[in-house]
């Protein structure tokens, strides 16, 4: 029995945990639901001695446990299958169990070794070869190396973040198989996933998590899907003071963006249209397209079918550079790696954009007093809080960071289309509310929106009609006169009427 | 590795009027103590002939020699006038070439450690055009820089251009091109641009003097005749030029976002195989630049053999770390360069009579202690000192 008591955890500004108790019992198979940061793999991380927690209590057979590392958390018998594997490719099978086993001793005792694993492996339904080498295996043996791993260790309690998101639907059977026959050995399995079937189908118990708090706990048999997505996704819209609809636009304008059956690198077939003065919401769990979608359409990712129009005019290919000229911005996922340059100050990071246009720069002379000029504008209307200008924007807080994206996308010129992504991750409150009124503001101003987010919420707040991403393909949905519920279940890959 | 430019350089520019004069503060005065635990080293080892000499005795030589014939501008006793400054100033010119070559290529966070083989091209293609080109005085030494600054950036494109299509590492096809640029000044050493003798005999593997056409005037000409040639001018200038493109310029700017956050700038619409590619080929032209000024500039104006192991392409390695990657910070790096080996000259001839293997050695330790001590992680120590940029929570 490994129990988390009253865990609570922050991260600067973000409260990831909040007092979640949860308790993992052998032989039971424990699924552990929940939207993107709604803290499941921060607890996780704790429970495996890669975080420490601010507060709270971990206890291992009723004894304290404080897991320092995660050597610490095998010792008492935790194991956990990350979503990435840590495995060395150019070694072989046995080689990566045996890596960083302390039984193992100086000498290796290969052969007696590798017939141990293979009788471990046998076990549990799965032939392997201990003298494969790890990159010759598919993603599926990988894995089952990574819990054969942990097994090796002897670990009662195995975590599995997501571990059907990189399966094929056999190979789900055989690991759902693996599961069973551990749960009947008397070992305690965490099963992490956003897919509410399997979910449904292997796990005993269930925990629910939200925002940082356990927000439902029980059985799984007496839970529907319908039950379980409000769950994860809550009830309540935080009020959003929604201007009025968009500017009025003339029938015969054309849409500010089309996608016509766009086929990419991690997009299937995605048709979509937007209006001048509309926000087009794209729920959808992370990794199932968001970042591609964004970056075909802004062109940096080179689309290999269909056609993206913009205005009217054919973009599908052409640089990122000529759909900035045609009023494309773009306030992408990550600001710190896509957005800024950290390293520097606030005015060149203002100008990194259009730092080759008039007034910036004349004749590939760059015109600095014109960027400051500006900046000190644009850090006055959008309120950034920086000691100067020349501040590196790396030394500001996250809000006033995104702050200055905004204002560097929103506010230079005026944009046609705006294409953001997760625009409030990170951000508190007052800040959230900010990001919010600007993009309302550019809506009632005409701008075209391609808001996607891992936040229901604020899609169902901001925007005037909503799509799901999921595997790569778009499903548009009714909203606003379909529900929360409906796209809840599209982005656990059920339909929309909750089969699996 | 595609953070190196940024840790080697920390942030772009130090900030605030408190922040840019403690740094360089702070790296005068640790200088100034490599020198002196320098100069504890050499007074500590033995007189070749045996004569004795207690520490202070020689610490008062060393200091001596270093002060009458490479500091003074005009010695009472050498009467040499600006001799010793002149050959610290010359010392310093080509290093400060692949000074900013380096300071170029790391700023964009292009590994170019090619900058010896550059120089070596270089070098032979301005030899080549001052010798074969028909043009007169005044055409001349400006075609011979052209040619030489072709000649390197050539090199880097290829290193530039592997990259781009085969996905070869900058790093490693710079590195190796030094060695076929190498091999190829001493072909032409041998075959093609060997000197011969009136009667057709062969010279020892070198080129034939380069005409006076071809030759850079000195300025500051002393009265046994030695000049400062206009080379170090041309470097300075270039220092100044690239301090300009760095900080002026919209490819300037490309190349130092580039540098500090590749992603950024390809989500920015800033093509950044392109300016990588531009900037290596700058790189080159610089390093170039400085072969041809060593051949043109330095009597008796002949291409040898040992340019291409006199290793003042990869120097430039070490003076642009010690500048700090800031063009002007290079102008100093290179100057404090030209008056360690003016000073080591001086050694020699002192009554120490300090070898000058030992010299070299002690040079060594003196580049690494100055390079730890001007390490970002020292940066990180004198932080607190600094004015922090940065109102929090916004």
């Amino acid at each position: 029995m490994v129990e988390l008591i009253d865990i609570r955890k922050r991260f600067g500004d973000l409260i990831a945990l909040d007092g979640v108790t949860a308790r993992f019992a052998p032989g039971r198979v424990h699924g552990l639901l929940g939207e993107n940061g709604a803290g499941k793999s921060t607890l996780m991380n704790v429970c495996y001695g890669l975080l420490k927690p601010d507060t709270g209590q971990i206890r291992a057979n009723g004894a304290a446990l404080s897991p320092r590392s995660p050597r610490d958390a095998i010792a008492a018998g935790i194991g956990m299958v990350h979503q990435h594997f840590m495995l060395a490719g150019a070694m072989t099978v046995l080689d990566n169990v045996l890596l960083g086993d302390r039984r193992a001793g100086r000498v290796l005792d290969r052969r007696a070794s590798a017939a141990r694993l293979r009788e471990l492996a046998e076990r549990l339904g799965w032939p392997i070869d201990p003298a494969a080498r790890i990159e010759t295996l598919s993603v599926g043996q990988q894995q089952r190396i990574e819990i054969l791993k942990a097994l090796w260790r002897d670990v009662q309690l195995l975590i599995l973040d997501e571990p059907t998101a990189v399966l094929t639907p056999p190979e789900v059977e055989q690991l759902f198989g693996a599961i069973s026959r551990l749960r009947d050995e008397g070992r305690g399995i965490v099963f992490i996933s956003h897919k509410l079937g399997e979910i449904r189908r292997i796990c005993d118990e269930l925990t629910v998590l939200r925002r940082g708090r356990v927000e439902w706990h029980g059985g799984a048999t007496n839970v529907s899907p319908d039950e379980l997505t409000r769950h994860m996704v809550g009830r309540s819209v935080e009020a959003i003071s929604r201007a009025a609809p968009g500017a009025t636009r003339a029938d015969a304008s054309p849409a500010a963006l089309t996608l016509d059956h766009v086929g990419a690198n991690g997009l299937h077939d995605v048709s979509l249209g937007i209006d001048p003065g509309e926000i087009l919401g794209i729920a959808g769990v992370d990794g199932n397209g968001q970042q591609e979608l964004a970056e075909a359409v802004v062109g940096l990712r080179r689309i290999e079918r269909g056609r993206i129009t913009l205005g009217g005019a054919d973009v599908s290919h052409l640089p990122p550079k000529a759909r900035l000229a045609l009023g494309v911005a773009h306030v992408p996922n990550d600001r710190k790696r896509e957005a800024l340059v950290p390293t520097m100050s606030v005015r060149e990071n203002v100008a990194l954009k259009r730092h080759d246009v008039a007034p910036l720069s004349r004749g590939g002379l760059l015109s600095p007093r014109a960027a400051a000029r500006i900046a000190r504008d644009l850090v006055a209307r959008f309120d950034v809080r920086t000691p100067s200008i020349e501040t590196p924007v790396g030394a500001l807080s996250g809000g006033n960071q995104q702050k200055v994206v905004l204002a560097r996308e929103l506010a230079m010129s005026e944009p046609r289309l705006i294409v953001v992504m997760n625009p409030v991750r990170g951000l508190d409150v007052a800040a959230t509310q900010f990001v919010y009124r600007q993009l309302l503001d550019r809506r009632a101003a005409g701008s075209a929106i391609l808001l996607i987010s891992t936040e229901l919420d604020e899609l169902l707040a901001l925007c005037d009609r909503v799509g799901v991403l999921y595997g790569g393909r778009l499903t548009m949905t009714g909203f606003p006169t379909t529900g929360r519920d409906e796209i809840g279940r599209l982005m656990a890959g059920l339909d929309a009427r909750g089969a699996a | 590795m595609t953070e190196v430019a940024a840790a080697l350089h920390g942030r772009d520019r130090p900030s605030g009027p408190v922040g840019r004069l403690v740094a360089p503060a702070v790296f005068v005065a640790s200088i100034a103590l490599c020198l002196a635990a320098a100069a504890l080293v050499l007074a500590l080892l033995p007189s070749p002939q045996g004569e004795h000499h207690t520490i202070s005795e020689s610490l008062a030589i060393i200091g001596k020699s270093v002060w009458e014939r490479v500091l003074l501008p005009r010695s009472p006793r050498v009467r040499a006038g600006y001799r010793n400054w002149i050959q610290t100033l010359q010392t310093a010119t080509p290093i400060l070439l692949t000074g900013l070559a380096i300071t170029a290529a790391f700023r964009a966070n292009v590994l170019n450690i090619g900058t010896q083989g550059q120089y070596v091209l270089g070098a032979i293609a301005g030899a080549a055009a001052g010798i074969y080109l028909p043009a007169g005085r005044g055409m001349l030494i400006p075609l011979l820089l052209l040619a030489a600054m072709a000649a390197g950036a050539l090199l880097a494109a290829i290193s530039a251009a592997l990259e781009r299509w085969r996905n070869v590492p900058v790093v490693l096809s710079t590195l190796l091109l030094n060695f076929v640029a190498l091999e190829f000044l001493r072909y032409v050493l041998q075959g093609p641009m060997r000197a011969a003798h009136e009667d057709g005999t062969l010279l020892d593997p070198q080129t034939r003097e380069l005409p006076d056409a071809a030759r850079l005037p000195d300025f500051l000409t002393q009265s046994n005749g030695q000049g400062l040639h206009v080379g170090f001018l041309i470097a300075v200038v270039a220092a100044v030029a690239l301090s300009f493109l760095l900080r002026r310029t919209t490819f300037g700017f490309r190349l130092r976002v580039v540098g500090q956050n590749p992603d950024a700038a390809r989500f920015a619409g800033i093509n950044v195989a392109r300016v990588s590619f531009a900037t290596l080929a700058l790189s080159g032209a610089l390093a170039g630049l400085a072969g041809a000024i060593q051949v043109a500039g330095i009597p008796p104006y002949v291409l040898f053999p040992d340019v291409g192991t006199d290793g003042l392409g990869f120097t430039g390695i070490a003076v642009a770390l010690l500048g700090r990657l800031s063009p002007v910070g290079v102008i100093f790096s290179a100057l404090f360069f030209g008056l360690l080996n003016t000073a080591f000259r001086a050694l020699e001839q002192s009554p120490l009579q300090i070898h000058s293997v030992a010299a070299q050695a002690v040079q060594g330790m003196l580049i690494i202690a100055v390079l730890v001590v001007s390490s970002p992680e020292w940066g990180r120590i004198l932080r607190p000192w600094r004015p922090r940029g940065g109102v929090k929570r916004g």
